[in-house]
């Protein structure tokens, strides 16, 4: 009996550390002061509140505590036809949703520190952040992206029928078509309010009745809280292995929605 | 009953042209992981350079990295070099005007005022194109109708550019007009022609020909980026001289009068080029191709520019460097001649 007991505590001492230290812990994205990036905070403990709080959080889901970015992206700074992308992405509206959340910092304009509410009892304020520009992210960071997002994918696009259609329709036909990713593939559309021509992204009722209108959003193909093998990717682990710096062969995160129909 | 059908489904038949991708068989090369092993991060970037299409350099760079052996310093082989054909003295301006083009441009322009532009992506589709047809997938305007979304044709991707542009420069060249089949006589680009020359090398004999045949898209040494030389002006005449015509039209057989009684007393004895007689493209209202180099040939004293050709007979009225010719018939050899 004895025995039995002192396994089940060595058992949980030793898995103990692996079951309750969140994946997040070695990323980057652990901005408290034990994380292993160079921007990160002086004192502070405390890993999630720089994104979450429990209480008196932004409107923002999920209970989303960071200050929010308030730059007003100009068309000529989203991917649009001004910029040589194809037609129908002229209607790319401003980021929402948790594409706004990842660009409240990594568009340079908010300090990384600011929090609407602050660990521990008390309101909002700002943790002191050593790495940072002037608490905010230094453009020399390696995920800093600024405000011009014009050469990037588009995000907070609604995707629906119509722009499956359209896409399909137009740029280098027969190539490289859109779909909606597979069932159960790690690249997954997220909410989104805006629209594509008028309409909504295709509505989505989830296992708890919840309806939200998918789109595509930072975290389609980013997993905030798990670095992957590299850049937080859900997904693409071709030959050869994307490195810092380098993302190798990922065609794999980019076919879940744009398959090549050439063999 | 039946006419209904058949009308719907003929109905449906001309909208499937319409709404149907276009669908291509093999590998792209750009596509293939054995030649390109880093699939779509080798030219993208999730985060890619602001203003391009998720690039990680704007193109034409982009396109040198490993299409340009001469920049890179690679020596695979494995790719074709074009940056250094990019910076010949006759070229399309890639380096200069590359940031004009939009992915979403339908060409021919129709403005005058849109700046002409030329990038690599105006005759090549990276997604589609293969080693072996470089030019697969870009899209085309069509002799036969309005613009269409692929070209069949190399020379359908020269026309969205040197047709009927709105911003086409003056002097330029309309060569739709130039290789319209209802003209008198032109080179075969659009159709196979039946009144062909003597001089023909067999092997070329009754074919269709492409731009590329004589142009050198990318860039060339040679005036109008063509493959060899091509001497425009007057002067002696030597193999090289007039390589280019050569290449097609056999030296021996032109020299030897084959075609043309006075060739030879044209060409060598007179130094005369064949640009002052004849047009590379095609000649409305003359038969041979011809079309005089009004900076040579002028106006006779009876106020003519003018070749006629019935049947095997030959008259030209005009002038050339003093030359009077006024109408003496002449003709191509092995027929009636009456000097």
């Amino acid at each position: 009996m004895l025995m039995l007991a002192l396994l089940v505590l060595s058992g949980y001492i030793f898995m103990k550390p692996e079951v309750c230290q969140p994946a997040i812990a070695n990323t980057k994205h652990n901005l408290s002061v034990t994380g292993p990036g160079t921007i990160k905070a002086t004192v502070e403990t405390e890993i999630c509140v720089f994104c979450h709080t429990p209480h008196s959080a932004t409107t923002e889901l999920p209970l989303w505590n960071h200050a929010l970015t308030t730059h007003n992206y100009v068309p000529a700074e989203l991917p649009s036809v001004s910029t040589g992308w194809p037609r129908l992405l002229s209607t790319v509206q401003p980021p929402d949703k948790a594409s706004k959340l990842c660009l409240s910092c990594h568009d340079g304009t908010v300090a990384i520190g600011l929090l609407v509410n602050m660990p521990g009892p008390g309101s909002s304020g700002s943790v002191t952040m050593q790495g940072t520009a002037g608490g905010n992210m230094p453009t020399t960071a390696y995920g800093y992206i600024g405000t011009n997002l014009s050469g990037t994918h588009p995000v907070s696009i609604a995707v629906n029928d119509t722009l499956i259609n359209d896409k399909n329709l137009c740029t280098t036909p027969g190539a490289y078509t859109l779909q909606y990713p597979p069932a159960g593939d790690p690249v997954k559309l997220k909410p989104t309010s805006n629209t594509y021509k008028g309409g909504t992204g295709k509505p989505v009722t989830t296992a708890t009745a919840f309806t939200y209108f998918q789109g595509v959003q930072c975290t389609s193909c980013h997993d905030p809280h798990l670095e992957g093998v590299v850049d937080f990717l859900v997904k693409g682990t071709g030959s050869p292995a994307p490195t810092k710096g380098h993302p190798g062969n990922i065609s794999a995160l980019c076919t879940s929605c744009h398959p090549g129909t050439c063999p | 009953m039946k006419l209904k059908l058949s009308l719907f489904l003929f109905i449906l038949i001309i909208l499937s042209q319409f709404i149907a991708p276009e669908v291509y068989s093999g590998i792209p090369t750009h596509g293939d992981s054995l030649k390109v092993s880093y699939g779509c991060s080798a030219c993208h970037r999730g985060h890619g350079r602001p203003g391009t299409q998720m690039l990680r350099k704007a193109v034409p760079e982009l396109c040198y990295d490993c299409h340009g052996v001469t920049q890179s310093g690679l020596s695979s082989g494995a790719t074709t070099d074009v940056y250094f054909a990019l910076k010949k003295r006759y070229r399309h301006p890639v380096d200069e005007t590359s940031g004009l083009h939009r992915s979403d441009e339908i060409l021919p322009e129709k403005s005058a005022a849109t700046p002409r532009h030329v990038s690599c992506l105006d005759c090549h589709a990276p997604h589609i194109s293969e080693k072996s047809e470089p030019t697969k997938g870009a899209t085309g305007q069509s002799s036969h109708g309005p613009a269409r979304r692929k070209a069949d044709r190399i020379s359908e991707i020269c026309y969205k550019c040197h047709s009927d542009n709105a911003n086409r420069p003056f002097g330029s060249p309309d060569t739709l007009q130039d290789f319209d089949t209802s003209n008198t006589s032109y080179h075969p680009i659009e159709r196979v022609v039946r009144d062909r020359s003597k001089s023909i090398i067999p092997a070329f004999s009754g074919k269709t020909m492409e731009c590329t045949d004589c142009h050198s898209p990318h860039g060339t040494d040679v005036e109008h980026m063509l493959r060899s030389n091509y001497r425009t002006v007057d002067g002696p005449e030597s193999a090289s001289s007039y390589e280019l015509c050569y290449t097609c039209h056999r030296r021996d057989s032109i020299l030897g009068d084959q075609s043309f009684q006075y060739h030879k007393k044209h060409i060598v004895f007179e130094g005369t080029s064949c640009k002052t007689c004849h047009s590379a493209h095609g000649s409305r209202n003359n038969s041979r191709l011809i079309v005089f180099n009004p900076d040579v040939v002028t106006r006779s004293k009876s106020g003519l520019v003018q070749y006629s050709k019935i049947g095997q007979e030959v008259n030209c009225f005009l002038n050339c460097h003093g030359a009077e010719h006024t109408g003496k018939t002449i003709a191509s050899k092995n027929t009636s001649k009456k000097l």
